[in-house]
């Protein structure tokens, strides 16, 4: 029985670390970025992240039109954020309410500072959308279904945290990514590094909750090692490129009007494959760790384009080559 | 995890739905789902049109309409959805650009592209 299940010594004591550091400090929405920041010109995320860089479509674009390319793709992610941390928020506090972790009264504590956490980040991301000017984006359909549609599937919630846990370390990456180079905005790269604080205490919490958990819940590792792949592949690709975003930079060159070209091109480049395979590279060590990937379902990977990606991690491990994805002890400048 | 048999595109280019549908008994593959239970929703618009698939552990059945609750939805436009029959068009784009909505478990909706193509 799960609720009768007694917490390993390790997740006992990350729980009270966790505990600990979000009672200690939390964001603050006025105090911990440089609202007094320029808005003028600025470039939110590196030039080499823009979706169009290494294409073809780089080229057709004005140097103005890329720069507001760099706006509009962060405010993209940013409203995204807004969406599914608002969304994480309402899922983790039905948990709670629905006591199916009352065994485990540390976790819920911990759920209690995550939620709060998670709204405080989305109000830093809405605020940030109002100081560069930036109207709401529409959250594609598809985005909001493969969380809603799959996280509600639940009875003991550990689906629910493993697709939250999969989003956040997947967006994470991406921010950061984006944005660790003195060419943006110090408010851009404020925003994502004091969200990374707080986000790195989310995901490992959520690593050791599978870890804790995967073995009790029935069906859990199946159902997954059928739908990680395909739904990771969707998250990257959507939140690469969408046509409102290049609706509203307004490209003139007529190439952007073939969206189906525009948007093959940018999702099928050796540039984009080199950034996932960078956002992805950790994720796919944990799925061989708690064994969502296995060579059984390899096809089902390579099916969803990772198969490469599959390949350079082991390949990795049969060199031995060790990484500490523990995102506790990465500083953050190397993030 | 059981034995996938690959499956390819059609040879022939698709035109109408009612040749989509008269097609999926040439292109079922039941030894892909020989443990699966689903009902697969097609919600098509301009023309409308509502069919489902009920897949039985092996077997398959068309049925005109809508379900009551399907495993998974497909919602798009029929000119879309003959491209991605016909392989005109990748799925993922018709995703990213908003015009293939998706609904329901992801793991059911994935297992549709070895059941037919």
């Amino acid at each position: 029985m799960i609720q009768e299940k007694e917490l390993s010594e390790k997740f006992t004591k990350l729980l009270q670390k966790l505990n600990d550091a979000s009672d200690k400090k939390q964001m603050s929405m006025l105090l911990d970025h440089p609202w007094h920041s320029p808005n003028e010109g600025i470039w939110l995320k590196k030039r080499e992240n823009l979706s169009i860089y290494g294409t073809e479509f780089y080229d057709y674009a004005t140097e103005e039109e890329r720069q507001r390319l760099s706006i509009m793709e962060t405010a993209t992610w940013w409203h995204t954020f807004v969406v599914f941390e608002n969304l994480v928020t309402e899922y983790y506090l039905k948990i709670i309410n629905h006591e199916s972790l009352k065994a485990f009264p540390e976790v819920v504590r911990y759920m209690h500072h995550f939620c709060r956490e998670e709204v405080t980040h989305a109000l830093v991301f809405r605020k940030a959308m109002k100081h560069f000017n930036i109207p709401p984006f529409p959250v594609p359909d598809n985005l909001k279904d493969f969380y809603k549609d799959n996280a509600s599937i639940i009875e003991f919630p550990l689906k629910a945290i493993f697709l939250t846990i999969l989003m956040e370390w997947f967006a994470e990456n991406n921010a950061m990514l984006d944005c660790n180079n003195d060419f943006v905005s110090p408010l851009s790269r404020a925003i994502a590094v004091e969200h990374h604080k707080e986000e790195a205490r989310h995901i490992e919490w959520g690593k050791l909750m599978m870890r804790e958990f995967i073995e009790v819940v029935p069906d859990f590792l199946d159902d997954a090692r059928e739908y990680t792949a395909p739904f990771m592949r969707n998250l990257l690709d959507m939140a690469t490129c969408n046509p409102e975003t290049y609706d509203r930079v307004g490209f003139t060159h007529p190439a952007f009007q073939d969206y189906e070209r525009l948007f093959e091109t940018v999702l099928f480049s050796e540039n984009r494959k080199q950034i996932n395979r960078k956002i992805m590279e950790p994720l796919i060590r944990f799925f061989i760790e708690i064994e969502v990937y296995t060579p059984d379902y390899h096809e089902i990977w390579e099916a969803a384009r990772f198969g490469e990606d599959i390949e350079f991690v082991l390949e990795k491990e049969r060199r031995k080559i060790v990484e500490n994805d523990n995102l506790l002890e990465i500083p953050i400048s190397h993030v | 995890m059981s034995e996938i048999t690959e499956i390819e595109k059609p040879s022939e280019i698709l035109k109408t739905v009612d040749e989509v549908i008269a097609s999926m008994q040439y292109r079922f593959h039941p030894e892909n789902c020989t443990n699966l239970k689903a009902i697969y929703q097609w919600q098509l618009k301009n023309p409308d049109r509502n069919f489902y698939i009920s897949i039985d552990c092996g077997t398959f059945q068309i049925t005109e309409g809508e379900h009551p609750s399907p495993n998974v939805t497909v919602e798009t436009d029929t000119e879309v959805y003959l491209k991605l029959v016909n392989g005109q068009m990748k799925d993922v784009i018709a995703v990213v650009t908003g015009k293939l909505r998706v609904r329901g478990s992801i793991s059911t909706a994935q297992k549709l592209n070895r059941i037919f193509i």
